[in-house]
């Protein structure tokens, strides 16, 4: 092989030398740090949009804060109770029924619906309520109890004609009351949020 | 006299400064060998400047990134805490309307007696009701069976009893519903 066609096979590797290990393996640097960059890229966007978004979190989180704050969930149990036996009194008076009895089982317990890691965090107080009155005004009383400021899951147990045997149409209706109290330890949680 | 010529002639000068007497047939080889050497240092001075230019890139994003987390991390926890109280409010809904949904179950069930027939007394048993009642003749209690059939919340009416009154063509029944599950 003479000196010209050994430098001409000379350049010629080295062009080749330079495509495959400076340009093949730059590309597959820049390549990978490209992809890198877009999925860091991406992570950024979609924090910027979380984040965006906190206006509107807190406003909603402040409405439903209101709407629980205006419910009387956080008092002690005897407070609670003193509260509902008023209001429920209160309340068939205006329907013209009367509250003939209201009868404690005792029974505290957890809410069983929603789930408990997510806030089922509701403590019932079970109360058994004994209604009287004209058929039409029980049934009224019965809608307004559950929708008095304390929060009382309502279920009709048994209604019955107090006097079967005559004419009068006076009603007794025996409900079992759940009173719904947030948990201690959730409503200090819920404070400690708030700070 | 003599004369001495100290100037080389031109011949010798090229001899001396040492310029290789290239070959023609050498120099077109040499040349293209040099031009490969400048296309692979250039081509590797522009991917260096590529790759630092996205290797900038990536840390500027990391940097933002790293920032945004603890924004992120209060969002997150905004996030959880309004699910908590949707969580909340759903219950507080479904409390708020017990009353008027057990109010409401037990007027559709007087809506669904025919004239003639009432009701007495009304038992909740475990999602089954039990109903007695009185009706003025026996009629009036299969009207009440078939009415109460077609309430969409009660799978079976079941009859438990029909009686006549002792005095005058009246009836008591009692009939036991059991609730769709």
């Amino acid at each position: 092989m003479t000196d010209a066609k050994l430098l001409r096979l000379s350049a010629v590797l080295i062009v080749l030398a330079g495509y495959v290990f400076v340009f093949r393996s730059g590309e597959a640097r820049i390549g990978a740090q490209a992809a890198a960059n877009a999925q860091t890229a991406q992570q950024l966007a979609e924090g910027e949009r979380a984040v965006a978004e906190r206006g509107s979190l807190e406003r909603d989180r402040a409405r439903l804060r209101a709407g629980l704050r205006r419910l009387d969930v956080v008092r002690e149990a005897g407070a609670l109770v003193a509260r509902y036996v008023r209001d429920a009194a209160a309340l068939a008076a205006e329907r013209h029924c009367a509250i003939v009895a209201i009868t404690g089982n005792g029974t505290q317990s957890s809410a069983p619906a929603g789930p408990p890691a997510a806030g089922g965090a509701f403590e019932a107080i079970a109360l058994e309520t004994t209604v009287e009155g004209r058929y039409a005004d029980v049934l009224a009383t019965i809608r307004a109890l559950s929708g008095s400021p304390v929060l009382a899951a309502v279920d009709v147990a048994s209604l019955s004609r107090k006097n079967p045997n005559t004419t009068d149409a006076t009603v007794t209706a025996v409900l079992h009351v759940a009173l719904q109290r947030l948990a201690a330890a959730s409503a200090e949680a819920a404070d400690a949020r708030a700070r | 006299m003599r004369r001495f010529n100290y100037l080389l002639g031109w011949s010798e000068r090229g001899a001396i400064l040492g310029l290789p007497a290239l070959a023609p047939a050498l120099r077109a080889p040499l040349v293209a060998l040099a031009c490969a050497l400048a296309l692979v240092g250039v081509l590797w001075a522009v991917q260096q400047a590529r790759l630092a230019s996205v290797e900038r890139s990536g840390a500027e994003y990391a940097r933002r990134l790293t920032v945004l987390t603890v924004e992120i991390a209060r969002v997150r926890a905004l996030e959880r805490d309004r699910a908590r109280l949707n969580v909340l409010r759903t219950r507080v809904e479904t409390i708020r309307r017990s009353g008027p949904l057990h109010a409401g179950e037990i007027a559709a069930l007087g809506d669904r007696l025919p004239d003639g027939a009432w009701l007495t007394s009304l038992r909740v048993d475990r999602g089954s009701l039990t109903l007695e009642g009185r009706g003025a003749r026996i009629e009036a209690v299969a009207g009440a069976v078939s009415g109460l059939a077609r309430l969409p919340a009660y799978e079976i009416v079941r009859l438990l009893s029909v009686r006549a009154e002792s005095a005058g063509s009246a009836v008591s029944y009692a009939l036991a519903l059991d609730a769709r599950r």
